[in-house]
């Protein structure tokens, strides 16, 4: 079935599916017509479709059997000791009952064999060195490690004591053992681990799997160590233990610092501890998990804060129910079996854990190890305080201490939204200074502290959001609590009209600087209301708040908003500052980018030039210098002045670099453009050192993701294809595209422009069919984004056209090529350099439509793109070289030989030194060379030329 | 190129930063690094899968999700991963898992009725969940016919239902949005239904 056809099914389908069924029928007859087979399709479809609802819904599942294990050892001799009887086998490792052999009083032992450890000579060598020191383990909460070897077939394993008992967690429920009870025992077990510590051993493992307790209630720690052996070693089924970065653990009860792979101390126990009380306490693990996959566990290690235990009891069943082998035993029982098993009743039992418990837990619980109980000994101290109710030295974390700590945690995720609440926590602060500072008549003092207080108290209230206890154990996205500030901005602050302002203000700017346009608008909406309310149209505050509602308009490319916004601006700071005031300069350097977006060259450079006079005479940091002389260039590149513009970027750069320091967004960008104008200069060897360089300072500055690491990748990404790298082009480009998609969202104006550069790129490679979607989808966002009349579209028209004419198809290119020399006409000027590219491609149409009488029209394009830019770039540029080769054809025909030849030579040297050999351009210039003295019957030397094609 | 991507961390005897390697000169269209791709990635899932597998006296269950994410755990770790490493290494991975599975299933249902099967009728098979050998089978020769139809429908069938991945994972494994995957998961699975609720004379068997 052809595709157009389907598609057409598929979206009959969907409008049908997503009607009431009742008015399918209709629907189907109006739209499909006397198409009946169309009609009987979707129809059938829509049945299936009523009946499918369950089918598929699961992914395939696949009963199967557990891993195999190595051969049983039952019955066999190891060591001094005969195998009795399997009794565990884990992931990676058999239990065997094993009694001594040789010794009358049949002293029964734990014999733990590693499976798969053959391969690995050197475990057995560790084995021997480690089990000496946990030999020397001595205590009675502690299974003695007794012997150790390797087995004949090289399989280490272990002599351990052989603890009859019951695992902790089923011991206490199965005694229905109360809190206090249950605190007891996990302090038996603390003691036990701070007997290792003080033996510097780590035992790493710690569950409730690995604590059995005897019919004297006596717990027992079993495994001391033996993680820290195991690892390294081979590990292929293991089910309840997971391996990462070769690391051994248990994820339920693994550590921040095990997951992240970062140093194992006594602080990993005692967090180990944690979860174990967790786990008595409530019966639950203390994240509630999104997915049951270990990296989603491990993240929610990582990043989650735990669930309060007071409030994890009131999970029920079905709740972050998980898959039997990850479950532990006692979760997901509901809240009533839960608390009869600790002989009490629901309430009491929340009302048990509230406070000490909780926050006693919590403490072995934080992320940070340093911040946990400095060792077991203290948490176990504080436990007995709890029995003996004194006060105990856990805390709830401060509000200042979550926010910062939210702040840090989120940086690399959502950085822009974590400095944004860093914004409002700065916001805070400063009216609480100026609350102190301003102000010498009492009423004002009191206004300012009654601001602050509210600030403060808006703060707490956003923050306590982020406490999971009150949010369900989910984790908690700096979004999400900026969307409560702002919904509490809006709802709850009338009556405050100058903090709600000001906090509508900032958390709308953290949204602008997030790209969340559309969360952003109501709130500078609403803060430019209420400041005019304040304070009538003429007022600096109000200049602040239309100058952030245009970066807004910029981000959304409503640059004639943008324009108007910053325009108002500016008349009220003019109307308001002195003459030299730098916030003057400031609002020009934004007026002069938009100008520039806008492709309105004139006013750009006059309103960036009287910015920068702006900015030099004023006594603060030349950042604004930095900028300006930045876009100065950028105005200049753009109309055309390269080598203008290259001088302006090298005084930016060295500006930046002083200012600035050694890494800096600024700098990137500045080093960025003046690889760029290299570029355009034809400077490539210039450019690419300066092009890697502004890739990793920003890389360092933003992490992989970034608009700007887009944005350098993309300028590389093309800067190695004119180098003739062709593959490293299309990689780039298409990560650069991706990335953008990513972070923009895909009607973004510089996801059109990655989508042209890979166009480019593809077209380079000759693959015309995805180029064309690429540069159609490239257009159409362009004209969306900018209107119609806008180099941007004219740089996508004229890179179609071109395309076309490759091709052969001069009719679809001739209309495409018009329209682009007009608009570059129009905004451009008629010596800038794009403009000669449009008259060239033009020229080359025309000569396309009559390659063998070509008429004056096309030699006239083609002379004057040459003249347009031999004026415009340097001389020898590759871009004039390929005007002059496709001259020289047109003048070949036209019986001009003798003013061809030069041209045509020239034009492939050019590009062959410009663009390298490998490049289409190249290759079509040499083509065509060649095809000249063919025609001219100058065989010898068109085959000297056909030697360089073949290669 | 930079070697950005370089991963010092493992020192593990599996040669993890190939595959992030692999996946970086896949993406820049080396198909060659596919080849390599697919086949390091197939034999660690049949490693991993033939754990389960092999041995029918049941107990647990294999999970296609689990399998895949411990199959990128230990070919290419947890750092250093950027997200599009991800979405293609599932891409593959699902694919790869498909053939496992109705490869195993293949065998086992023509060891036990000694011949092919091909229809099966769902009007009372409420969902495959517990899928048996001839519907993983049907389910797979009928995404052969599905791929024809509309060659994105039949893969998002095979990234959810062989591969387990959920919406938002097939999203970034295709490059659309999660609505498109809800959108087309739909349409496909009525197709699906329908195509294995038509009768067919069986073929050969």
């Amino acid at each position: 079935m052809a595709l157009d056809r389907w598609r057409r099914i598929e979206a009959l389908f969907d409008e049908a599916a997503a009607l009431p069924a009742g008015e399918r029928a209709a629907f189907l007859s109006r739209a499909c017509g006397a198409d009946l087979a169309l009609r009987s399709e979707v129809e059938s479809l829509l049945a299936a479709d009523d009946k499918a609802a369950d089918f598929l819904a699961q992914p395939v599942v696949s009963a199967a059997a557990p891993p195999p294990s190595a051969a049983s050892l039952v019955g066999r001799r190891i060591g001094h000791y005969r195998v009795e009887a399997k009794i565990g086998e884990g992931g990676m490792s058999t239990v065997y009952l094993a009694v001594r052999a040789d010794d009358v009083y049949q002293q029964r032992v734990a014999l733990k064999v590693v499976g798969y450890g053959a391969e690995r000579s050197d475990l057995a060598t560790r084995f021997r060195a480690e089990r000496q020191i946990l030999a020397s383990l001595d205590h009675p909460g502690i299974a003695r490690l007794l012997d150790g070897g390797a087995t004949d077939d090289g399989r280490p394993y272990l002599i351990m004591e052989y603890i009859e008992g019951v695992p902790l967690d089923q011991y206490c429920d199965q005694h229905r053992l109360g809190i206090e009870a249950r605190v007891d025992l996990f302090r038996q077990v603390c003691a036990a681990v701070q007997y290792a510590h003080q033996n510097l051993v780590v035992h790493r493992d710690i569950k409730p799997s690995n604590i059995l307790v005897n019919a004297d209630g006596v717990p027992c720690l079993l495994d001391f160590g033996i993680a820290k052996l195991l690892e390294g070693a081979e590990l292929p089924g293991a089910i309840e233990a997971t391996m990462t970065g070769q690391r051994l653990m248990t994820p339920q009860y693994a550590s921040p610092e095990q997951v992240e792979g970062g140093a194992i101390t006594t602080a990993t126990d005692v967090y180990s501890l944690g979860v174990l009380l967790y786990v008595l306490l409530t019966g639950h693990l203390p994240y509630r998990l999104p997915g049951t996959t270990p990296d989603s566990l491990q993240r929610a290690v990582v990043e989650q804060d735990p669930e309060r235990p007071s409030t994890a009891i009131r999970r029920g069943t079905g709740e972050g129910s998980r898959r039997p082998s990850e479950r532990v035993a006692g979760e997901g029982p509901t809240q009533e079996a839960l608390s009869e098993a600790r002989g009490l009743r629901p309430q009491q039992l929340r009302r048990r854990l509230r406070g000490d418990l909780d926050n006693i837990v919590l403490m072995a619980l934080r992320k940070e190890p340093e911040r946990r109980y400095a060792s077991v000994g203290l948490l176990s101290e504080d436990l007995r305080r709890y029995l003996e109710h004194l006060p105990v030295a856990a805390q709830p974390d401060t509000l200042g201490y979550r926010a910062r700590k939210f702040v840090i945690r989120h940086k690399a995720g959502v950085g822009a939204a974590a400095i944004g609440l860093a914004m409002i926590l700065g916001l805070a602060a400063t009216m609480t200074v100026q609350a102190v500072r301003l102000g010498h008549q009492r009423d004002e003092i009191r206004d300012e502290r009654d601001k602050a207080l509210e600030v403060r108290r808006f703060l707490e209230e956003v923050f306590s959001g982020s406490d999971p206890s009150e949010t369900r154990g989910e984790t908690v996205t700096a979004r999400e609590i900026l969307d409560k500030g702002a919904a509490r901005v809006m709802a709850k602050l009338e009556g405050q009209p100058e903090t709600q302002a000001a906090l509508a203000l900032t958390i709308g700017k953290v949204y602008v600087s997030l790209g969340l346009s559309d969360h952003a608008e109501p709130l500078l909406q609403q803060s430019l209301a209420l400041q005019m309310q304040l304070h009538g149209e003429r007022h600096l505050d109000v200049a602040d708040s239309l100058l952030v509602i245009s970066v807004l308009n910029q981000n959304r490319g409503d640059f004639s908003k943008a324009e108007a916004a910053q325009r108002k601006a500016l008349a009220i700071q003019r109307g308001l500052l002195a003459e030299g005031d730098a916030r003057l300069g400031d609002t020009l350097t934004d007026l002069s980018v938009t100008l520039l977006s806008m492709a309105k060259y004139a006013e750009a450079e006059a309103v960036v030039r009287e910015a920068l006079a702006l900015h030099r005479q004023s006594s603060g940091t030349q950042e604004g210098v930095a900028y300006d002389l930045n876009n100065l260039g950028s105005v200049l590149r753009r109309t055309g002045k390269l080598s203008e513009a290259e001088a302006v970027y090298r005084e930016a750069l060295t500006v930046a670099r002083r200012i600035f320091g050694p890494a800096h967004p600024q700098l990137t960008r500045t080093i960025n453009n003046l690889a760029v104008v290299l570029k355009d200069e034809g400077d490539l060897a210039g450019a690419e050192p300066l092009m890697r360089e502004a890739l990793e300072m920003t890389r360092k500055l933003y992490g992989e993701e970034h608009p700007d690491v887009a944005l350098q990748l993309s300028n590389l990404a093309s800067m190695l294809g004119a180098r003739g790298d062709t593959d490293a082009w299309v990689a780039m480009a298409r990560q650069a595209l991706e990335m953008r998609r990513k972070l923009f969202g895909p009607d973004h104006e510089q996801v059109a422009m990655s989508l042209d550069n890979l166009g480019n790129a593809l077209e380079e490679k000759r693959d015309f069919a995805t180029a064309r979607v690429l540069y159609e989808d490239a257009l159409r966002i362009q004209r969306k984004v900018y209107g119609n009349v806008h180099p941007r579209v004219a740089q996508v028209l004229g890179d179609l056209a071109e395309m076309f004419l490759t091709q052969g198809d001069h009719a679809s290119a001739e209309p495409l090529a018009r329209e682009a020399m007009e608009i570059r006409r129009k905004k451009l000027g008629v010596d800038h350099p794009d403009f000669g590219t449009a008259l060239m491609t033009l020229g080359s149409i025309r000569l396309a439509a009559h390659p063998d009488h070509p008429d004056d029209e096309a030699e006239e394009y083609l002379r004057r793109a040459l003249g347009v830019l031999s004026r415009a770039l340097p001389a020898g540029h590759w871009r004039i070289a390929e005007v002059q080769s496709r001259l020289g054809v047109c003048l070949t025909a036209r019986q001009k030989a003798v003013e061809a030849e030069p041209l045509l030579v020239g034009g492939y040297e050019g590009l062959l030194r410009g663009r390298g050999a490998q490049s289409a351009k190249t290759v079509a210039a040499l083509e065509r060379l060649i095809a000249f003295y063919d025609g001219q019957g100058k065989t010898a030397t068109a085959t000297a030329y056909r030697t360089k094609l073949s290669r | 190129m930079s070697n950005e991507s370089q991963d010092d961390e493992n020192r593990g005897d599996e040669p993890r930063h190939d595959v992030t390697l692999l996946l970086a000169k896949w993406r820049g269209g080396d198909d060659q690094a596919l080849d390599e791709l697919v086949s390091l990635v197939y034999n660690e899932l049949r490693r991993l899968a033939g754990r389960y597998l092999n041995h029918e006296n049941a107990g647990q269950t294999l999970q296609t999700h689990d399998l895949i994410h411990e199959a990128f755990l230990r070919l290419i770790g947890q750092r250093h991963v950027d997200w599009q490493n991800r979405a293609h290494f599932f891409g593959i991975a699902a694919q790869m898992m498909r053939r496992i599975l109705t490869d195993h299933a293949r065998r086992r249902s023509s060891a036990k009725h000694g011949g092919g099967m091909r229809r099966v009728v769902l009007d009372d098979v409420p969902d495959l969940a517990a899928s048996s050998d001839a519907e993983i089978v049907a389910v797979d020769d009928a995404l052969i016919e599905l791929k024809e139809v509309d060659e994105e429908l039949a893969k998002i069938v095979e990234l959810r239902f062989f591969g387990g991945l959920e919406h938002d994972e097939i999203a970034a494994v295709l490059g659309v949005s999660n609505a498109t995957v809800r959108r087309r998961f739909r349409v496909a699975k009525a197709w699906l239904y329908r195509r294995l609720s038509e009768t067919e004379p069986a073929d050969g068997a």
